[in-house]
């Protein structure tokens, strides 16, 4: 049984808590939210050099032997996309504290020790130390420039940043290497009082500890300035009133990678978006799908086709690993399997087993705190309640037709080509 | 036979059937999701094999085409049928092992009989094999692409000369072009044996069903298992560093040191145990060396360990990327000869030992590796949920011994993925 509640601590700070006696494991995350900017450097280092120590915990060392006294808990630093926000912030799991005899201070410690990294960093002279803030700087810049050392997620990553080159989705959350170059401690530690005093805050807890407890061991190392207005996200849904555009690239790899973006209108807001969902499954969501079953099986041509839907942007990506050579082919496969189902081809049967394979990943989803805590983030901020078990009855009750109208919406605005030229 | 494992509250029940099949199931309370597993003691290694007096002599790659071919059977593929039911099927091919699973809510049965049907029916046809040939050279392909792939069969390449791990899993595009149905059935006669095989569930289900269908649906009698052949290897390295060039933006590398294979009668778990516990206190994200290493730059957050158990194999194996991957494994070389001299301070001892325990029990919430934790397990005849029992028994010496080991001239391999441009 999971007990879910949401709170505000207090304006703009968010508590969404999962109560339940399911998990060996306790799953926190603790986050800063803000608008995506076009340049995210300056914000995208916080959490790596928040990560450097907190005033309990002065450094690196003492922060990891805390975790290791904590049976080995995990806190690790993020970035996220979520539509047009920024998630800057740490995601951590410990051991429930039900599982040891010494356990009772596990959850405690852990959202304490989740707030202080947000709020109360380690200084020197009332700033970031100057040399970390220089070794994260150069850290951060390697971390953008390795996106293109994993080929199949560069490939979508691109294709999304050309699509939505107008649009704040477009930039990378990581900000761009010329931008993490720039960034001084000034520049820096401007951005972390400017954070502090207008980003909305998201705080998660999955465990056996109720809400109450969580809640006070949180406050307990949030501090934030009061006063003035924290971020409230907005969704931007883009319609494209232009024709599918083609964009061929050439990279240093051997495998060609194909992948479509699609816009849907449709988000996690819209009452048709189950109806989105399923039309996605049926297309190219798991191995039943038509991707799978006829770009894949049928005619060969590749090892994956897939395609997954943006929640909060209402886009759809397809994405796919083929020879340079069937470009052409594999393209004209895609394209036909989305026009038949858009046309009528949708049977009865592929929506009935695409409906139960969605509902068995989203009911599947209760079972992983980490799962959940991503679920419940996106959901937090595109100011969505919807549980997963609503979800799953409304999914059940989509009939064929709209799920046809909801293919209706999806317009293919971008072919994008990453042509390989050569490992 | 049912067993309790009080101290994190779990139970497992288990059996060996009459053909040799052995069967475990591990109940997870609360849980939506069921998961299971159906696995055989035949990996990527396997190549060279003895049966009814012959000698076989296969291929590069076989047991992982093997797998994508156990999919298909007369009457359809079995990744349909599994989409009718609304289950997740998977499947993957290790050096030492191939396992076949699905997670479903619903349906267990149905899913449960669709896996023991496809995988203990081989139907292989020239058609059928020639088709996946695309397939796989695009997975080849795509893993040709991947800078950490590069280095994984790198680190193995080098450290073994003449054992079989030397080669690739999935073998190459040519080496996959000599498969014939004739191979793929000789395989599958060899190690598709109920006495070579283990089936493990984790979930809600009910333990006298699964051993009922499993009796019913696997092979009467087991065939015997071929004898396999992996060569005489040297104890020390066959090459100190492996060199690869991509178009990375920084250097990748997998640091390989060689430890001695398993003794006759060592339990495996206890050595998986130890050699995570040691990896961690050389150079977990924690230790003071990683730390180090973090602030000169010459490491990042992506680093990682693991120690790895196959049949005449034992490695421990650290990854990341790093400006100068030569100084960090000389860091380390450096490390280990400092413990062997000085000694393991048992205060981090005991600190890193509480943090792999609390690391193991969280394994206890996912049900996939959990389920191949036992698989591994199985083959070694010996139980996962042992490991807490196993952790008691652990010294400092142990430690000590293995340090010792990893301290012996040419026992290292590093393999790196260069950028074109350097060294």
């Amino acid at each position: 049984m999971q007990k879910f509640t949401q709170r505000m601590l207090c304006d703009g700070v968010q508590l969404t808590c999962i109560t339940t006696d399911q998990f060996k494991t306790s799953a926190f995350s603790a986050a800063f939210v803000l608008p995506l900017a076009e340049e995210n450097a300056a914000a995208a280092i916080l959490p790596y050099l928040l990560y450097q120590g907190t005033e309990q915990h002065p450094s690196l060392s003492a922060l990891g032997e805390a975790l290791d006294h904590l049976y080995g808990a995990r806190i690790e630093p993020y970035v996220r996309k979520a539509g047009e926000s920024l998630v800057i912030g740490f995601i951590g799991d410990s051991i429930d504290g039900s599982c040891v005899p010494d356990g009772a201070h596990l959850t405690t410690e852990m959202a304490a020790l989740l707030g202080q990294l947000l709020c109360c960093p380690k200084l020197e002279n009332g700033r970031f130390p100057e040399a970390e803030v220089r070794g994260e700087r150069d850290n951060l810049k390697d971390r953008i420039a390795a996106l293109k050392n994993n080929p199949r997620g560069y490939a979508v990553r691109r294709a999304q940043e050309i699509m939505c080159a107008n649009e704040p989705f477009g930039a990378c959350e990581y900000g761009t290497e010329a931008g993490a170059a720039a960034l001084t401690s000034d520049s820096v530690w401007k951005m972390y009082g400017q954070v502090l005093q207008t980003a909305r805050i998201e705080l998660f807890y999955c465990g056996t500890a109720q809400a109450e407890l969580v809640a006070d061991a949180y406050r307990q190392g949030l501090r934030l300035p009061t006063g003035g207005t924290r971020y409230c996200p907005q969704m931007d849904v883009c319609r494209v009133d232009h024709a599918p555009r083609t964009v061929i690239e050439e990279m240093p790899v051997g495998q060609g990678k194909l992948t479509l973006g699609l816009r849907t209108g449709l988000t996690g807001a819209d009452a048709a978006y189950p109806a989105l969902m399923l039309f996605t499954g049926v297309f190219g969501g798991y191995t039943g799908s038509r991707l799978f079953c006829h770009v894949r099986e049928k005619l060969s041509l590749c090892y994956y086709a897939s395609a997954a839907l943006d929640k909060l942007k209402g886009i759809m990506m397809v994405a796919s690993g083929i020879e340079n050579e069937k470009y052409e082919e594999a393209r004209a496969e895609i394209e036909r399997q989305l026009e038949d189902l858009c046309n009528g081809g949708l049977t009865q049967e592929e929506l009935d087993n695409a409906r139960r394979t969605i509902i068995n990943n989203v009911r599947s989803m209760q079972d992983s705190p980490l799962a959940l805590e991503q679920y419940w983030q996106r959901q937090s901020i595109a100011g969505l309640t919807q549980s997963p078990d609503e979800l799953i009855e409304q999914l059940e009750r989509v009939q064929r037709g709209q799920v046809m109208a909801a293919g209706r919406h999806v317009a293919l605005d971008l072919v994008y080509f990453m042509k390989g030229v050569g490992a | 036979m049912k067993q309790q494992f009080e101290r994190f509250g779990m139970e497992m029940e288990s059996a060996v059937l009459e053909n040799g099949l052995k069967v475990y199931y591990i109940p997870k309370t609360g849980f939506s999701k069921t998961f299971a597993m159906l696995a055989t003691d035949f990996g990527a290694i396997d190549r060279a094999f003895t049966m009814d007096g012959v000698r076989y002599d296969t291929p590069a790659g076989v047991a992982h085409f093997l797998e994508h071919k156990m999919f298909e059977d007369a009457d359809g593929n079995a990744l349909q049928k599994f989409g009718r039911t609304g289950a997740s099927p998977n499947a993957f091919t290790s050096y030492s092992m191939t396992a076949y699973h699905f997670s479903c809510t619903d349906r267990f049965e149905e899913n449960l009989e669709i896996l023991l049907k496809f995988v203990f029916t081989p139907y292989f046809t020239e058609e059928n094999v020639e088709k996946e040939k695309g397939i796989i050279a695009q997975e080849i392909n795509m893993m040709e692409d991947t800078p950490s792939w590069k280095a994984y069969v790198g680190v193995y390449q080098g450290m073994y000369g003449v054992h079989p791990v030397h080669t690739s899993i999935a073998g190459s595009v040519d080496s996959i072009m000599e498969i014939t149905p004739e191979i793929l059935t000789n395989c599958h006669k060899a190690f598709y044996s109920p006495a070579n095989m283990s089936l493990v569930v984790c979930g809600t289900a009910d333990f006298a069903q699964i051993v009922q269908m499993a009796k019913e649906l696997s092979p009467k009698k087991a065939a015997k298992i071929a004898a396999r052949h992996y060569g005489t290897e040297q104890e020390t390295v066959a090459a100190a560093e492996v060199v690869h060039r991509m178009a990375v933006s920084r250097p990748n590398f997998m640091l390989g040191i060689k430890d001695i294979p398993l003794a006759e009668g060592e339990s495996q778990l206890r050595r998986q145990l130890i050699g995570d516990l040691a990896a961690r206190i050389l150079c977990g994200t924690t230790t003071p060396l990683f730390v180090s290493l973090y602030k000169e730059r010459l490491l990042t957050r992506n680093f990682d360990s693991s120690y790895s158990i196959m049949p005449q194999v034992a490695a421990v194996l650290f990854d990341g990327d790093s400006p100068d991957p030569y100084a960090v494994r000389d860091r380390l070389a450096a490390e280990i000869r400092r413990y062997v001299a000085e000694g393991i301070d048992t205060e981090l001892f005991a600190r890193m030992k509480k943090a792999c325990y609390g690391l193991s029990v969280r394994m206890l919430d996912q049900p996939e590796s959990l389920c191949q934790s036992q698989v591994e397990s199985s083959f070694a005849g010996e139980c996962c949920l042992d490991f807490a029992a196993l952790y008691d028994t652990i010294s400092v010496q142990d430690i000590q011994e293995m340090f010792a080991r990893w301290a012996q001239p040419d026992r290292m391999t590093l393999s790196v993925v260069l950028p074109p441009e350097t060294r």
